[in-house]
């Protein structure tokens, strides 16, 4: 092939990932549904193998709106002794060391105007967290496994008879 | 390559670099707490108590502060001065945490005079550079009010540095020719408890205490038991307002005598023989009432009528003159005052002396003359200023501006560049109030904590420390080395009981509080004191009497640099981003002018121009100008807003309290052929038909009781009848309750991200309040037929009536929206769907009661004003309807935390953001379906009534209508 042709080629590709990024950003969708994280946490370890609590660290999962992410101090808690020289545990070790919190990539995301409470879900509504986040005891690199988009929602909310309110979400 | 093959393909990667830069953005990251901080819970807003110190009334309050940013304050519940209530100004110290044109780091003047930025260590060093130079001269400190430990600290300091000072505990308002008449009469200057709902009649010699006069929160909730009481049949005392101009806390009266102005005393004169007659005591000289009746434009007839009224209603209470009546016979004018309580017998029953309020510490405004006398004549090295800002509050014929030319240094402390700042030579900025440690005590035995309910937004430090370094680093030791340390010692508590007083706010006494005795009045002294001089019979050809008030939302001028004091409308003139001069509408003719025209104010001391606002509670004779407008360096929101009248005083002191002389000043007044219209947001007080805001005598009121109100019959609808199964969420609004302060609207500005639309917009009518206040006089004839009109007894009948969005049942708005962005909700309430709206206006055209509002721009909050923003709400943007939601957030938060424990809702549990800071508790928020709820109770009033009901929309808003005398 013609050099030339490349280049078109390369620019067109470009072009085409450029346009889908776009798409992607403007809709609001997000379609990056596993995200790379700054440390390959296992959910499949913790939760699957070692069996821990999903509210050991997402502490307030069932008291509050938001279910809380865990401090780097609590990962430390365990991980001063847990495996310290595993090459993933050493970027947390260099994190807590520098005094930078990890910036983990947000799989599961909401627009602005929508207000969640996780409270409300799990407490009242007595779900499951599965129910939701599927079965994260499974996964390695966490995976969004629902759309999350308000006909998702509703769906559930006229099933358990949930308010249907709009202010219930929005306001 | 060729040029135009680069070009291309720089340009692609250059738009995917930007795309991908866009993919990263912070709210796709969720970052957690390194260490996460004790009891903060993210999405959870953390409650600190601390103490308001927007005025010196010391309201107790709770910051409500979510992941470091303050969002929302309000009173705390247990405070003794205002017991969860907040006023307008209140609210809006948020906007002095969050004032974007804060001063950001220390200035100083660099050799082309002008203030720049400098690191602390270079002010710090500066500082003690002046403090060694200043050695052998004389250091002045001109500070606001404090109590405890900082005002101690500062009289170590002064004391430890400056071997030669003077200090002044400066207020504008500090009651002098009060605590003078009381230090003559009694031999005590302390200003006592005005017992307000222990008394039935109120005489109100212009003391503005429902909105600036010593403790307005405080006295607004003693006001609204009175209501209570009166409504209830407990009493049937009156309210009678005698001034020369009716202000908001003479529009809630229910009457008003005309009195020319400074004639306050002669008519406490003529009431107290009145009084003397009538319990047949003897009178020292009964022939006087006619001399004094016509000296104040009041007829002999309305004196005797009310002279009897208080001395029959017993115990009732006569307040003393205001700030505005300062005059140059203010002091006698307040003896005058005591004496007519004490000949009623009602000294030391409704007037309880004991627990002086700390404003009787203040400086009186002579000394600040004799500041400026010792600065004029170059006494005064060095000179600091802490929170007070003279050259706005002194007139400018006092001379402040030429002394502080004279001295070599001025160091300020303020947290704003204002007038005086800018004149500084170094700016040490302080810590705002809800970022500092600190203590104030109003009254003895209540002593509030304040502790830093967010970090410091910006390079800011605590007065206190830079005191306490400046002196160890000069070598003296005061005990401590920061500011934090001197406060806890000061305050000998075991370490749980100090956590426990911060928790709660404070340090207060019992509830217990001592009956009053009846006291009188040394005989040695009762003897009568000179008679005033009356006033000259007329102002002159052309001249009207300067009449200078206190501004509710502005104070002396210190919060006018907050958006929403500036843009929530005046209570009275409902004109915003302005000043105006009220004048009668006969001085008016006289002039030829209109609203809006503008009116030259001379003396012989300045010229003001300010455009007219016609009013027919002024007296004729009166130009009545509102303080705290009219700053010249006062940031983005005061500066070139409005007037200061202030300069046209002589900048005379009152003998023999020393109080600065507001009033009785002769003024010319003309106009000139310029137009400049108020922005005025309510442009008529008459209603049509009495229907919005209603009254009911307290006869009607008796007779509505026995027979009960007549139950509306549900109307033909063509539309669905709405179901609510669970909740029916309404209010009642207590119209008798309501005194019009503007709290609620500042709370809900607060609460809901209201945008501030600025001067322009509102006169486009794109204001963008979800609450205000409308205000509306009685269409009913104000007086019987019986008796003729009279100018000097008018009988008020002015209504205000919070207005919101009424959550009707059969809601307008809610048929014409094509996109279904306005529905009704399970629970009775109006869903405004923003993601969904498209911005028609359909639904504002239609709904009756115009409480939707639009938004033209997506409008900013300059940072860090951003900082302030609810985030339970969405900020709306461009395109979008919005309207009140009844708080929706709080009901929402309240259900989830009741069903999450297992158990209803409790009445009222949710408290909306309106109702929770009424000093006067007219509003009350709760569910229509529970038949033992308070707002279903209220609902059931006689008094009950909803606004245009009579088009079927089946409002959730109940207004309970306000009760009049007779």
């Amino acid at each position: 092939m013609r050099r030339e042709a490349k280049v078109t080629i390369v620019v067109l590709a470009l072009l085409l990932v450029a346009f889908l990024l776009v798409y992607v950003a403007a809709s609001g969708v997000a379609i990056v549904t596993a995200p790379v994280q700054p440390i390959d946490f296992f959910h499949r370890v913790h939760a699957g193998d070692k069996q821990i609590a999903c509210e050991y660290c997402h502490r307030t999962a069932k008291s509050a709106a938001l279910a809380g992410m865990p401090s780097v101090e609590l990962c430390m808690r365990c991980h001063r002794v847990v495996i310290p020289h595993y090459r993933e545990i050493q970027k947390l070790h260099r994190y807590w060391e520098s005094g930078v919190p990890i910036p983990w990539q947000r799989v599961n995301r909401l627009p602005g105007f929508v207000y969640f409470n996780h409270q409300a879900h799990t407490v009242t509504g007595k779900l499951d967290c599965a129910e939701c986040h599927g079965k994260t005891e499974t996964m390695d690199r966490l995976v969004r496994t629902a759309p999350l988009t308000m006909g998702w929602c509703l769906d559930c909310h006229r099933k358990k008879r949930a308010s249907m309110d709009c202010w219930a979400c929005h306001r | 390559m060729d040029r135009r093959r680069f070009l291309q393909l720089a340009s692609v990667t250059g738009a995917a670099a930007t795309v991908a830069g866009c993919a990263t953005r912070s709210h796709d990251q969720l970052i957690p707490y390194l260490i996460p901080i004790e009891d903060v819970i993210p999405g959870v807003s953390v409650e600190y108590a601390t103490v308001c110190r927007e005025c010196p009334a010391g309201c107790g309050m709770i910051a409500h502060v979510r992941e470091g940013r303050a969002h929302k304050v309000e009173g705390n519940p247990d405070h003794p001065i205002n017991r969860g209530a907040l006023c307008i100004r209140g609210q809006a110290s948020l906007q002095g945490l969050y004032n974007p044109d804060r001063i950001r780091q220390p200035l100083a003047r660099d050799p082309s005079g002008r203030l720049q930025p400098i690191p602390w260590e270079t002010a710090k060093g500066s500082l003690l550079r002046l403090l060694n130079q200043a050695q052998n001269n004389q250091v002045a400190w001109l500070g606001q009010l404090e109590t405890g430990a900082l005002d101690r600290l500062v009289d170590q300091w002064l004391a430890a540095v400056a071997p030669s000072r003077m200090r002044l505990r400066y207020e504008p308002f500090a009651y002098e020719p009060l605590r003078a008449a009381h230090s003559q009469a009694l031999g005590d200057d302390g200003l006592p408890d005005y017992r307000i709902a222990d008394a039935r009649m109120l005489l109100s010699f212009g003391a503005d205490f429902l909105e600036t006069w010593i403790s307005n929160v405080e006295y607004t909730r003693a006001f609204s038991a009175w209501r209570q009481a009166r409504r209830e049949g407990k009493h049937r005392g009156r309210y009678v307002f005698l001034a020369p101009r009716v202000s908001l806390t003479g529009a809630n009266a229910d009457e008003w005598i005309r009195v020319r102005p400074g004639t306050e005393g002669l008519v406490a004169r003529a009431l107290r023989h009145v009084v003397e007659a009538e319990k047949a005591m003897p009178a020292t000289t009964g022939s006087e009432v006619p001399a004094l009746a016509a000296a104040a434009g009041v007829g002999i007839e309305t004196i005797e009528r009310i002279g009897r009224e208080f001395a029959r209603e017993s115990p009732s209470l006569a307040l003393p003159i205001g700030f505005a009546g300062t005059d140059e016979q203010a002091t006698a004018a307040n003896e005058e005052i005591l004496r007519l309580n004490e000949a009623a017998g009602y000294l030391g029953r409704t007037i309880v002396f004991g627990r002086p309020h700390v404003l009787s510490a203040a400086a009186n405004y002579a000394a600040v003359l004799d500041l400026i006398q010792a600065m004029r004549e170059g006494r005064v090295a060095l000179l600091f200023i802490h929170h007070a800002n003279p050259l706005y509050t002194i007139p400018p014929a006092a001379g402040f501006t030429e002394a502080l030319g004279r001295v070599p240094n001025v160091v300020s402390f303020s947290s704003y560049l204002d007038e005086t700042t800018e004149r500084a030579s170094l700016v040490m900025p302080d810590h705002t109030p809800l970022e500092s440690w600190g203590e104030y005590s109003p009254r003895p035995g209540v002593t509030g904590l304040m502790q830093p309910v967010v970090s410091p937004v910006f390079d800011t430090r605590a007065t206190g420390d830079v005191l306490l370094a400046s002196a160890a680093r000069l070598g003296h030791d005061l005990g401590v080395r920061t500011w934090q340390e001197y406060l806890r010692q000061a305050h000998p508590l075991a370490e749980e009981a100090w956590r426990a007083a911060l928790k709660r706010g404070g340090i207060f006494p019992p509830e217990a509080e001592s009956p009053g005795t009846s006291i009188s009045l040394p005989t040695s002294r009762a003897s009568s004191p000179a008679p005033q001089r009356p006033q000259p019979p007329s102002a002159g050809e052309g001249h009207l009497f300067l009449h200078i008030y206190p501004s509710l939302h502005f104070f002396d001028g210190r919060t006018a640099n907050r958006p929403w004091a500036q843009e929530i409308p005046d209570p009275i003139s409902k004109a915003v981003w302005g000043s105006w001069a009220e004048i009668h509408p006969d001085a008016a003719a006289r002039l030829g002018a209109r609203d809006g025209d503008v009116l030259v104010l001379t003396s012989a001391q300045g010229r003001i121009e300010v455009p007219a606002f016609i009013r027919e509670e002024v007296h004729p004779e009166a130009i009545s100008l509102q303080l705290g407008q009219g700053h010249t360096h006062y940031g983005r929101y005061a500066t070139g807003t409005g007037v200061n009248p202030l300069a046209l005083l002589e900048g005379a002191p009152e003998t023999p309290s020393g109080a600065l002389v507001v009033s009785g000043l002769a003024v010319e007044v003309t106009r000139i052929p310029i137009r400049r219209p108020l922005v005025v947001l309510q442009t008529s007080r008459r209603q049509v038909s009495d229907e919005i805001a209603r009254s009911v005598t307290l006869a009607e009121l008796t007779r509505l009781a026995k027979e009960g109100r007549a139950e509306a019959e549900a109307r033909p609808t063509f539309y669905a009848h709405h179901p609510h199964p669970e909740h029916r969420w309404g209010m009642a609004i207590d119209l008798d309750r309501c005194i019009g302060c503007n709290a609620c609207a500042a709370a809900c500005y607060a609460e809901n991200n209201i945008p501030i639309v600025g001067r322009e917009q509102c006169f486009r009518e794109r204001e963008m309040a979800w609450l205000w206040i409308e205000n509306y006089v009685g269409s009913t004839p104000p007086r019987s037929d019986q008796e003729p009109e009279r100018a000097d007894a008018r009988k008020i009948d002015m209504r205000f009536l919070p207005m919101l969005c009424q959550q009707c049942d059969n809601a307008p708005c809610e048929y014409v929206c094509p996109v279904y962005a306005s529905v009704h909700s399970s629970e009775g309430l109006n869903q405004q769907v923003y993601n969904r709206c498209v911005g028609t206006r359909y639904c504002s055209n239609n709904c009756p009661y115009k409480v939707r509002r639009f938004n033209w721009f997506t409008y900013e909050f300059p940072e860090p004003l951003d900082q302030q923003l609810n985030p339970d709400v969405i900020h709306r943007t461009k395109g979008v309807m919005e309207k009140c939601t009844f708080c929706i957030q709080r009901i929402r938060r309240r259900k989830i935390e009741a069903k999450a424990e297992g158990r209803p809702l409790r009445d009222g549990e949710i408290q909306t953001a309106c109702q929770q800071t009424c000093p006067a508790e007219a509003i009350i928020f709760g569910d229509l379906n529970d038949p033992n709820s308070r707002v279903r109770q209220l609902a059931a009033s006689p008094r009950g009534y909803g606004v245009l009901a009579e088009l079927n929309t089946n409002p959730g808003i109940i207004y309970l209508a306000r009760v009049r005398a007779e």
